[in-house]
């Protein structure tokens, strides 16, 4: 069995007060995996200690079984690819992925021509040889992509490579992340839009509020959220006779009644979405709220089906 | 040549393998690292016409002018003069009075790169590209100082020394140029002092500060308040209050390496005070650098998710 490209054991980070990620336990076997999460999840900052540009607080991360932060050799394994894109802008592109080549340890002469080869396939041979400042949003992100390329590394770590991106720009530069990953490299993308990362790669682990709430392939995830209990609250004014109504149907697992109205766990959220209006309507009954106590599994829940939808319409 | 082939249309899950080749070459071994970024900070300032070479042609200019009073004070004109011992005086403290002057030019580079250099790789973020490469702290602050430090030797050391040869070359016999050679030692001796203080300096506010135009400022506010105490020196009559401003500590050292017997607060404030304000600003301003530098280096906040 090979080793993990990345291992986190336990790993937790904070800003002071602010929590980044939360004892987080994630091995990263390798291929190309999208983290997934909304803003200010963590996702960066997962990627920031998987390039050892930041210390875990509590716990460790391993990577190539090092760490990042302080094995040079295992950083030299590394391309990070910041969201930012604020560089030397007075430099034309193929001067900074020259420079950055060979800050990454490529001897001088190699570094150039390994510069112009990651540009090219990057698609900015045409626009090398002029000044960064004058690159569309596009341009910028493919140089960096580049820049992050030309010394080879064996892990490339890609922070929301796609924000801001025209549609074009970023069928492109999809085609050449999914490109390297039959080099055998390995790949971790980050985004907020499931979208994108559908495109790139099946394999997702999905990080919220600082953990990895779920991992694995993208359509085993859904299922598996299909299929974990779930639990629906309607405030209602007859709970008795809308829990009678609703716990015969096989996608219910338990009915809890209280004064306020009833809870159900369910193994089909949205069957049972549906069966409760059935029901409300069926026997009058006058329903006040409907609420989901399970905020976590709703929010992925909601992300991984209702944004995706959203995210479509904005294409 | 192969005839063009029509390319079917992209389909959704399609990988283009693009050909990309793996780099198979050597590698640099990170201790060296520095000289990459030493190289690639003297390529950026000297790339727009403003960082460096107005600083260029002003040291230029000093360099030519005080070479012509240093020719032609030997001249006739100053034989009166030399008759009661000032042209002696004159010919031999021109160069190291000259440095007030190739402070100036100094002055400029710290202003348009020293003082904003670490501050603008902070706040743009340029931290993440030197860092998540296999570069150390202790590495991108040497190569910084190193960089910095050549760029000011262009405007602080290459000045005097080639007016030091001159002076040699306008002995009038072998015995005199002897006699003066070790001279080319002091010019190197006080134009590297005076280099890594101009580098290391402004670069400790920029560092310290991090953020270009407060950096800026700061060093600006700073060099006006060693001219403060200069003026406050000489006002409370205690002249090692002067050397507070490290130019004025760089002209003493000067002065005295160079023998001169001159009056006033600046030659009164002794080698030992201009020694200790010296190696102080060297020591804090480096030992800021790399504490800030190396804070920085592994603390970036600002995450994106």
């Amino acid at each position: 069995m090979t080793a993990p490209v990345v291992h986190a054991d336990h790993c937790s980070k904070w800003y002071g007060s602010v929590l980044g990620i939360s004892d987080i336990t994630w091995q990263l076997p390798g291929g190309v995996i999208g983290l997934l999460g909304p803003n200010g999840a963590g996702k960066s900052t997962l990627m920031k200690l998987m390039a050892g540009m930041l210390r875990p607080s509590r716990g460790t991360i391993r990577v190539f079984g090092g760490d990042p932060a302080d094995d040079l050799a295992v950083r030299r394994r590394i391309g990070y690819s910041p969201e930012h894109e604020s560089t030397y802008d007075e430099l034309t592109g193929r001067e900074l992925v020259t420079a950055l080549a060979h800050l990454a340890g490529v001897p001088r002469r190699q570094a150039g021509d390994a510069a112009v080869a990651a540009l090219e396939h990057m698609g900015m041979k045409p626009a090398m040889d002029r000044p960064v400042k004058g690159y569309s949003k596009g341009m910028r992100q493919r140089t960096k992509l580049a820049a992050t390329l030309a010394h080879d590394p064996d892990l490339l770590i890609l922070d929301e490579p796609l924000t801001g991106v025209d549609p074009i720009a970023r069928a492109e530069i999809i085609d050449r992340i999914r490109g390297l990953a039959t080099t055998g490299k390995t790949v971790v993308v980050s985004s907020h839009v499931l979208y994108e990362i559908e495109a790139l790669t099946q394999d997702i682990a999905v990080i919220y509020r600082g953990q990895v709430l779920a991992e694995g392939n993208l359509y085993e995830i859904r299922k598996l959220i299909d299929h974990h209990p779930h639990r629906i609250s309607v405030e209602c004014d007859r709970p008795r006779a809308l829990a009678a109504a609703i716990a015969a149907a096989d996608h219910v697992r338990r009915v809890m009644i209280d004064r306020r109205g009833v809870t159900v766990e369910t193994t089909d959220p949205d069957r049972c979405y549906d069966d409760l209006a059935g029901a409300v309507l069926d026997l009058g009954i006058d329903a006040t709220a409907l609420t989901s106590p399970d905020n976590n599994l709703a929010a992925v829940f909601e992300y991984l089906t209702g944004d995706r939808g959203q995210s479509q319409d904005a294409q | 040549m192969t005839a063009p082939t029509p390319t079917p249309a992209p389909t959704r899950g399609v990988i283009h393998d693009l050909g990309y080749a793996r780099y198979a070459g050597e590698r640099r071994q990170p201790s060296t690292l520095w000289r990459v970024i030493a190289r690639n900070q003297l390529a950026y300032t000297w790339k727009t016409w403003w960082r460096w070479k107005p600083a260029i042609l002003g040291a230029l200019i000093t360099t030519v002018t005080v070479g012509a009073l240093l020719y032609f004070s030997r001249d006739k004109m100053f034989d009166a003069l030399r008759s009661n011992g000032a042209a002696a005086r004159l010919i031999d403290g021109l160069i190291p009075l000259s440095f007030k002057f190739f402070r100036m030019a100094a002055f400029i580079v710290t202003m348009t790169v020293a003082s904003t250099s670490i501050a603008q790789d902070r706040s743009t973020g340029a931290f993440t590209f030197y860092f998540s490469r296999p570069v150390r702290p202790i590495d991108y602050v040497i190569g910084k100082l190193v960089a910095m430090t050549a760029v000011m030797a262009s405007l602080l050391m290459a000045g005097p020394v080639v007016l030091t040869l001159f002076r040699i070359g306008l002995a009038d016999t072998p015995t005199e140029a002897l006699h003066l050679l070790p001279l080319v030692g002091n010019a190197i001796l006080v134009g590297a002092v005076a280099s890594l203080i101009y580098a290391a300096a402004p670069m400790a506010m920029s560092a310290l500060i991090g953020q270009r135009w407060p950096a800026l400022g700061a060093w600006a506010g700073y060099w006006m308040f060693g001219i403060a105490m200069v003026a406050f020196g000489a006002y409370a009559a205690w002249p090692p209050l002067i050397v507070i401003d490290p130019g004025v500590a760089i002209e003493v050292l000067a002065i005295k390496l160079w023998h001169l017997d001159m009056t006033g607060p600046g030659a009164e404030a002794g080698l030992g005070a201009a020694l200790i304000s010296l190696t102080l600003h060297l020591t804090v301003a480096v030992g800021l650098i790399y504490a800030s530098v190396r804070r920085h280096a592994l603390a970036s906040v600002g995450a994106s998710s």
